[in-house]
């Protein structure tokens, strides 16, 4: 059974990140209409560098064992390779992103890993009794990713750009194997000025919130 | 632009709802707990009575429960394992070797496997169907039903079982 004060932190987490959805779409229905700059190519803050601090939490799973969901700390930097973009009549353009995050799972009750073995009877193959598990425990972990992915924004407004991640990320478990993650997510920026942004991002493998630094 | 935001706000607004709607196993007494995809995964149960079911795996698949617990495996690259206490039904499926522990009780059924091993407690019952190997130790009275070729029963350590019928195997009397 999942432990009351765990259970409501994640409730908490998850609340939490709700209403920062909420908040955002709210204020972006509102005020986006009148101003909008997406058919207006090159409207939007100069910048060749993002750096972007920031907060994470995921719902899914770490990728090589369950898990339960996880949080951490990472930051991102982007590049700006297109400042046209993709499309000639839309305010877009397209950047190259980069990370570090670290994400810590605490583990699943009762999912996990085996600490504790018995036998049972011999059969061919298996001289000895076959290894039967008689004891779990669950396996808190963390990971380290490195997300390499093209960020393709859209910038809808003078405060107020999405975009779009595709991409990948090598992972690894302390303490234990290397591998590549796919990366996926949608974001979207309130920008205070035109230095500095709130950016919520959401997909996988993590959720982020964060303030981005426009260089 | 209003749909442009129209359709953005309805994506935010569904993926916000998953997060909020994300189930979680839950491996206690009376529940079901389920783990499937991944290279291995071993299931517990805080307490008695769960329903347990690890399948589509990789390398290895486990549970482990006290008492009064259901258990599938099934469709495990290499073994599955299942431990119990008393009164469980268990059910090994579809993978190369089953290896199970449990106490008294015990219903399992072994099937489509190549190797079933299995240690059961008094009163027990036993069924393997197309199995290569079906290997039983009975601690106690038992039934084992095991029509194939490769029935290796025993009553004890060592004590070959009683061939009450043809494919009908029992420790304690038929």
């Amino acid at each position: 059974m999942v432990a009351p004060a765990s259970s409501f932190r994640v409730f908490f987490r998850r609340a939490l990140l709700t209403l920062a959805c909420f908040v955002l779409i709210g204020s972006a229905s509102r005020r986006a209409h009148a101003q909008s700059s997406i058919r207006v190519p090159g409207q939007r803050p100069g910048y060749s560098f993002e750096l972007e601090p920031h907060v994470l939490f995921t719902p899914f799973e770490a990728p090589d064992n369950p898990s339960g969901d996880g949080y951490g700390l990472g930051v991102r930097g982007t590049l700006e390779l297109l400042p046209e973009g993709f499309i000639p009549k839309l305010n877009d353009s397209v950047g190259l992103g980069f990370g570090l995050d670290w994400i810590h799972y605490d583990g699943l009750r009762g999912r996990g890993y085996c600490q504790g073995w018995a036998y049972s009877p011999a059969t061919p193959g298996y001289p000895d009794g076959v290894p039967v598990c008689v004891e779990t425990s669950a396996h808190s972990s963390s990971y380290v990713f490195v997300p390499v992915v093209m960020q393709w924004n859209f910038w809808l407004h003078r405060n107020w750009s999405v975009f779009g991640e595709p991409g990948l990320a090598l992972s690894h478990r302390s303490g234990g194997d290397f591998g590549v993650s796919p990366v996926f997510a949608a974001g979207g920026r309130f920008h205070f000025n035109d230095s500095v942004a709130l950016t919520l991002r959401l997909g996988y493998p993590s959720f982020s919130l964060g303030v981005s630094f426009l260089f | 632009m209003r749909r442009v935001l129209a359709a953005l706000g309805f994506f935010l607004i569904c993926l916000c709802c998953s997060i909020g709607c994300t189930s979680g196993d839950n491996c206690s007494s009376g529940n079901h707990c389920e783990c499937s995809g991944g290279d291995q995964c071993f299931l517990g149960c805080d307490g008695d009575g769960c329903d347990q079911s690890c399948h589509n795996m990789g390398t290895l698949c486990g549970t482990t429960c006290g008492d009064d617990c259901r258990s599938q495996c099934h469709d495990v690259g290499t073994t599955c394992s299942q431990s119990c206490g008393s009164r469980c039904g268990l059910e090994c499926s579809h993978v190369p070797t089953c290896g199970v522990l449990c106490g008294d009780n015990c219903l399992l059924k072994c099937h489509d496997t190549s190797a079933c091993s299995a240690q059961v407690g008094p009163n027990s019952e036993v069924t393997c169907t197309s199995v290569d190997t079906c290997r039983v130790k009975c601690t106690g009275s038992c039934i084992v039903h095991c029509a194939d070729t490769g029935c290796n029963i025993t009553c004890g350590e060592t004590a070959p079982a009683t061939e009450c019928e043809h494919g009908r195997y029992a420790c304690g009397g038929c």
